[in-house]
């Protein structure tokens, strides 16, 4: 049992409160602490979402070295570094943006989330380009998947400019071709549906700074509310720190 | 977040540091380390999600509620990771059950529509 | 003389009548009672499914329905009773109506994400039904691979889509929930004045946060590999099904303890109360919630020891399944230890709790016989395993979910239920549920494999008498039904504490306001002071 104490109760009898304080909060400094510690726990699902593909990743790499290497090559330095640079670069904007929002700066929290959805297309864009290329050498798993494609088209001087140095001579694999016609299925399964799943997740984001941007350029933020700049630069973050590691997990399995 | 505003000179030289960061693990990728190329890859990028997630998500300047959440987020990824490793790493050790890939004979039906 | 006690003027449920101030409600109570009734639905139909298997069970021969059909009835069965009922029932319904109260709060961290969990809820459902409608699933509720992913021809995307959506559901809730007790406590409730209730909600909010998104990702990689052809399982082209189960049952036996951590909660409660004595070793307890959500992360290969996983790590599973049963007795000798001595009472909420601590303890031990490898090597894929899980899904969970419904319904409704019919329906409830899974102990021992329509002819009694037993049990359900919606509108005004109760909801009016309290309170005192309590009452008479 409690001894309640009498006690006002903070409603619309004080009219010194923010227009965004929602009424189950005390202030506003509570409701963002909220805000902040449950964009963390989503962020969390999402760690553990991403970690089952690394789970999958991980055993097969150890167990199928070889498929992984020879397959990581088929996918290009140029795009991924690219994109790497691009997503980082981001990064930065975003930041940038919260920051602006802090300092109740408007026209530049527009501005530097205007620039961080322009990288994401940028983005989005290297990688379709990239996808098509997988699609036209037949590197899409399943049944139309083509281990030897790309190697007689590369061989007959087709433009595939992105693929790194085929595999001639540099060391023995283990697997015989067809075998690698079977376990390279398994890498790029793996590399469609991570990079797939972060593209889509890349997709949201930048949806969610269209809905951030909008609100941004009707002034709904100041430096004592900003969280939904915020929390979308979490998500944002997140998205790029993912890409961190998805690069060399599935560029720079074994280069040259 | 606190009232905490970082200098934007902050964020430059973390964006700096990033961008020389993944430099590295593209050259260290050309260098033959043996084993060494995954540690070294994994260390770096380690090291890069580190500096964004201190810096630019701000959890240096967060609450000690906001940095365990990101600690238990990673702990349960280890265990997830890690656990799971027990059972791989035992196998062949004990009853060399290995899945070998199949040879050229082997025919792949495709899934059957759901 | 107590005055003639009324339902008070203004309360949650009369707050806004129409349609649209329920369905766009930002109020957790009202987002429980849409929860109730709907998860009260899908038990139903789950319900269906199993007097399938039961009426299929009576007789040895698969005579009843095909195979096939059978296969189905299994799988939907379970699939709902596990994702669309067992895991959010306590925490959707009593949590979310409950947990504000309790610690002070006039709502939850997020209002807007606790109703939209509710409609994640409903779409997840929405597929799942539909899938059901246009030709069931036969996978078992485990989907396991090869067969999920190449070979079976019934809906299993739709089915999984749904599930894949519910989790978000429960991902929500958890959020939400640990946000809340994190940092919505009022003035002076610190962490170990909270109710045990409150504890046991905050370990299974860990567990739906941290698992529920590796089941997500272990449904996309399933419906990739079916829909697109990928090849992350498939065993043709190198890929290994055991890593289906290690992803799969890194969820779903973390989701056990989501399961049943509310209901070890609400027991805590129960106990309490009706023993009218401060819970034994409130910190043991309180901790012992956290040990069984962190140990529950490490043990899901206990399901797969015969699954071709290495024996090295079949026996490090082994050992750290045994270690989490020690945190669950912990709980098991506090409540024998805060019942000795106490004023206990026979109210129908005592019922339940008395029958879950028997159940619980019974469902657990076998456990335990499950965890050792040379038992489970014979009792793997029996109906041994079928009756140990029922033991603490339905003898436990359910009849703590029970339990907890017919303690907090007084508080939920303002009407206090038939007690004649309420012990009639707990006595039912217990008897039936006894007769139904002991024999299945038995006949799995003896061998019966679970997930076949028929077996041979000398079981035929047990199962039987398990099916005889569903019936009693299935009339047990359906009573509560009946009496609680009675007491809606002919059931004795309850008024604030009928049970003479600790806790800040008791402080609340039955039924509450929407805004919980007029002032927000400022708790001085720890929790379970039943002995002060007493003590002012005697001095009262």
């Amino acid at each position: 049992m409690s001894d309640a104490v009498a006690h006002a109760d903070h409603g619309h009898a004080h009219a010194a409160h923010h227009p965004a304080l929602q009424h189950h909060f005390d202030t506003m400094r509570q409701q963002k602490e909220a805000a902040v510690i449950g964009m963390w726990l989503f962020l969390l699902t999402e760690i553990l979402f991403f970690g089952g593909l690394f789970v999958a990743y991980m055993i097969y790499r150890v167990w199928y070295f070889d498929a992984f290497a020879e397959a990581s090559r088929r996918l290009s330095i140029f795009w991924g570094g690219l994109n790497t640079a691009v997503l980082i670069g981001s990064s930065l904007t975003m930041a940038l943006a919260v920051r602006a929002a802090q300092t109740n700066n408007r026209k530049w929290t527009v501005n530097w989330l205007v620039l961080t959805m322009l990288l994401g297309c940028v983005f989005l864009g290297a990688k379709v380009i990239e996808y098509e290329d997988k699609f036209a050498n037949y590197e899409v798993p399943g049944s139309s998947y083509n281990w030897l494609y790309h190697e007689q088209h590369a061989a007959a001087g087709g433009d595939h400019s992105e693929a790194g140095a085929a595999a001639e001579g540099h060391r023995e694999l283990s697997l015989t071709p067809a075998q690698l016609q079977n376990t390279t299925q398994i890498y790029f399964s793996l590399y469609f549906t991570m990079t797939g799943l972060h593209a889509l997740h890349m997709i949201i984001g930048v949806g969610l700074m269209l809905v951030i941007t909008r609100m941004a350029w009707k002034g709904k933020f100041d430096a004592e509310y900003f969280t939904p700049v915020e929390l979308s630069g979490l998500y944002w973050h997140f998205v790029d720190i993912v890409w961190i590691f998805l690069f060399p997990l599935l560029y720079l399995v074994e280069r040259p | 977040m606190s009232d905490h505003v970082s200098p934007v000179s902050l964020y430059l030289a973390i964006f700096g540091a990033l961008m020389v960061l993944t430099g590295v693990t593209v050259g260290a990728a050309y260098v033959d380390l043996g084993p060494f190329n995954f540690a070294a890859a994994m260390l770096i990028a380690g090291f890069k999600a580190s500096l964004v997630v201190w810096y630019f998500m701000h959890v240096k300047y967060q609450s000690h509620l906001t940095k365990l959440t990101v600690a238990t987020g990673l702990f349960f990824l280890t265990i997830l990771l890690g656990m799971s490793l027990i059972d791989y790493v035992s196998r062949d050790d004990f009853s060399g059950q290995r899945p070998q890939p199949v040879g050229p004979d082997a025919v792949i039906e495709p899934a059957r529509p759901h | 003389m107590l005055d003639k006690l009324k339902i008070p003027e203004r309360h949650y449920m009369n707050d806004g009548h129409s349609l649209r101030s329920w369905l766009l409600t930002k109020d957790h109570k009202r987002i429980a009672i849409m929860y109730l009734m709907s998860i009260s639905v899908m038990f139903f139909i789950g319900g269906l499914f199993a007097v399938g298997i039961r009426f299929e069970l009576a007789t040895p021969q698969g005579d009843f329905v095909t195979a096939d059909t059978y296969n189905k009835f299994f799988t939907m069965h379970g699939v709902i009773m596990v994702f669309f009922f067992l895991i959010p029932s306590i925490p959707a319904v009593l949590g979310n109506f409950l947990i504000p109260p309790m610690i002070g709060a006039k709502d939850l961290a997020f209002p807007r994400i606790n109703l939209l969990s509710l409609y994640i809820y409903w779409l997840g459902g929405f597929f799942t039904l539909y899938a059901m409608i246009v030709g069931g699933v036969d996978t078992g509720w485990t989907f396991y691979t090869p067969y999920s992913a190449a070979s079976s021809n019934t809906s299993v995307v739709p089915t999984a889509l749904g599930i894949f959506i519910a989790g978000f559901s429960s991902i929500l809730t958890g959020l939400n929930f640990i946000v809340t007790i994190h940092r919505m406590r009022a003035p002076g409730m610190t962490w170990f004045r909270l109710p045990l209730f409150v504890w046991a909600h905050y370990a299974t909010s860990l567990v739906q946060v941290l698992g529920t998104p590796v089941i997500a990702i272990t449904i996309v990689m399933l419906g990739v590999e079916r829909a697109l052809g990928f090849g992350i399982f498939d065993p043709a082209r190198g890929g290994d099904p055991v890593l289906f189960q290690h992803l799969f049952w890194f969820y779903s036996h973390p989701a056990v303890y989501i399961m049943i951590l509310p209901a070890l909660g609400v027991t805590s409660e129960l106990v309490s109360t009706f023993s009218r004595k401060i819970i034994f070793g409130y910190s043991f307890v309180a901790f012992s919630s956290l040990a069984i959500a962190i140990f529950g992360f490490i043990v899901w290969a206990h399901h797969m020891f015969v699954a071709g996983i290495s024996t090295y790590a079949a026996m490090v599973f082994s050992f750290l399944s045994f270690s989490v049963a020690i945190p669950s007795a912990v709980k098991v000798f506090n409540w024998t230890a805060t019942l000795y001595k106490g004023a206990t009472s026979w109210d129908t909420p005592m019922l339940y709790a008395y029958g879950f601590i028997g159940l619980f303890a019974i469902g657990g031990l076998t456990g335990l016989f499950l965890a050792t490898l040379g038992l489970d090597v014979h009792m793997h894929d029996t109906y041994f395993v079928v009756a140990h899980f029922h033991y603490i899904m339905v003898g436990g969970a359910i009849m703590g979910y029970l339990g907890g419904l017919h303690f907090w319904w007084p508080k939920m409704t303002g009407r206090m239920y038939s007690e004649f019919f309420s012990k009639v329906s707990a006595i039912m409830v217990f008897v039936g549920f006894n007769i139904t899974f002991f024999p299945q102990f038995v006949v799995g021992y003896l061998g019966m494999p679970r997930r076949y329509h028929s077996y041979p002819d000398e079981m035929q009694v047990l199962n039987v008498m398990s099916s005889a037993g569903a019936t009693v049990l299935g009339l047990g359900y359906v009573l509560p039904v009946i009496y609680f919606l009675y007491s809606l509108r002919f059931g004795r005004v309850a008024g604030p504490n009928p049970w003479g109760a600790s806790g800040l909801e008791w402080q609340m009016q039955s039924p509450p306001l929407t805004e919980n309290f007029v002032e927000v309170p400022v708790v001085t005192s720890e929790p379970y002071e039943y002995e002060h309590l007493v003590a002012k009452e005697k001095h009262l008479v």
